[in-house]
């Protein structure tokens, strides 16, 4: 019990979030695929260090920056392929993030 | 039985014959090995673009007739593209493997497995060079179909017989492995990752070649696939199809073989084919989209009500002997006999 209330404080919160982004998106381009971009929401995240905001916003803008660039530079349609292979060096190169202190290597790396 | 209902039992039970021989690869990487391969659908893809290739022959450049491009066609005879389509799912698996569980966490490993998934559906899609892009490969000569002179019936009876053969070598691989002390090891790396390193097992090296393995399967089950339906396109590969095994895994009991088999007899094939009887209802194309729904809702309900599916994976005893036994034996190393 003592768990599972701040668990499910932190979903509605978190609902409410995803719930407002999602709104913004909508109103931006007014289709809704979001399936799309599950993943690089959760490469954003991973790239500034889990429990870390201001990592997530460093994250959002490097995953953003560098995808955009990438469908200049090679083709639009690796856009999405760069994001992920960003996620995937960061997970193995630096699972703590780039702004984590929380996170220590050790756990994240067997 | 009217010929058309030979058909459909036929083709059914192909179907039921690679989704079998999946499940059981992903059995051995997940069940046995504990390795949450979320990229499982790749390695049968990789099988089946192999196995296509090489029996497609040369691509033929567009002003010939050509219209498909790809890269290594190459015209070999029927048992080899799909002994060659398990080569590359391993090595592929190999490749994967070698960056993704040398070093992660479980869950990490699990993340990095789905946006291989991604990243491999998106380059198959756009490098259009490599495997005809969004299109797909088509037109792919059936084995044997040349040398075998068959009514349409009779040879879909003589790849239902090709299918079964691919079974039975697979349960054989399966079984040797999972049977052995190679798959108790395994096992004990799965349940307890740090008392087997403690005992001096190569935990990367048994979890790798378990994956390795789990690669040749599923290159083998797609090659299988392949040569049947004669297509393959990236939009048969998505990354939810590697669901659909995992729940199949899930429900019929992870970790074990026959388990497994039933899983893959009730989820992909059973439970997916019963809906071609429903009436149609809604608009068009909800039932499908419903299936979807339905087999995550499985899988939800198996792992919260029945963690151990419909076949649990049998609990290992050791008789009492073999431990005095070994305890004997123990004790006499310790002292020095």
């Amino acid at each position: 019990m003592n768990t599972l209330m701040p668990a499910i404080g932190f979903g509605i919160v978190t609902a409410s979030i995803l719930a407002v982004a999602g709104v913004g998106f909508t109103l931006q381009f007014g289709v809704t695929n979001i399936l799309k971009f599950l993943i690089p929401i959760v490469a954003v995240a991973v790239l500034g260090g889990i429990g870390q905001p201001y990592g997530a916003m460093l994250g959002a803008v490097v995953i953003g920056l560098a995808s955009e660039l990438a469908a200049a530079v090679i083709s639009p349609d690796y856009k999405d392929v760069v994001a992920f292979v960003i996620l995937v060096i960061v997970l193995l190169a630096r699972p703590q993030g780039i702004l984590s202190e929380i996170a220590t290597r050790k756990e994240v790396a067997a | 039985v009217s010929v058309a209902w030979q058909f459909y039992i036929s083709t059914v039970l192909i179907y039921l014959g690679v989704d079998v021989i999946a499940c059981w690869g992903l059995n051995l990487q997940f069940g046995v090995a504990g390795l949450v391969n979320f990229a499982f659908i790749v390695f049968q893809a990789a099988g089946a673009y192999t196995a296509s290739v090489l029996t497609l022959g040369p691509a033929k450049p567009a002003r010939l007739g050509g219209f498909q491009q790809y890269v290594g066609g190459a015209n070999w005879p029927f048992p080899l593209p799909i002994l060659m389509a398990g080569l590359v799912g391993g090595l592929l698996a190999a490749v994967v493997g070698g960056f993704a569980i040398r070093r992660l966490r479980s869950d990490y490993e699990a993340m990095v497995m789905l946006v291989v998934s991604l990243i491999a559906t998106s380059v198959a899609t756009n490098q259009v060079g490599l495997v005809n892009g969004p299109n797909g490969l088509a037109l792919v000569p059936k084995p044997l179909a040349t040398l075998v002179s068959l009514s349409p019936v009779g040879y879909q009876w003589l790849f239902v017989g090709i299918t079964a053969a691919a079974c039975i070598f697979v349960y054989w691989l399966v079984h040797v492995v999972t049977s052995s002390p190679l798959g108790r090891t395994l096992r004990a790396v799965r349940d307890n990752e740090q008392a087997a390193a403690a005992l001096g097992k190569n935990v990367t090296g048994l979890r790798m070649l378990a994956f390795i393995l789990g690669g040749v399967i599923a290159g083998i089950s797609g090659a299988i696939l392949v040569e049947f339906i004669s297509a393959w396109s990236p939009g048969s590969w998505l990354y939810p199809e590697t669901f659909v095994y995992f729940t199949a895994v899930i429900v019929g009991g992870s970790g074990n073989n026959l388990g497994v088999m039933v899983g893959a007899l009730l989820v992909p094939v059973a439970f997916l084919e019963a809906t071609r009887f429903l009436p149609q209802f809604g608009p068009p194309g909800l039932i499908d989209a419903l299936q979807w729904i339905v087999v995550g809702v499985l899988a939800l309900l198996f792992l919260w009500f029945w963690p151990r599916g419909v076949i649990p994976e049998r609990r290992r005893r050791f008789p009492s002997s073999v431990r005095a036994d070994a305890k004997r034996s123990l004790m006499l190393t310790r002292t020095g006999r």
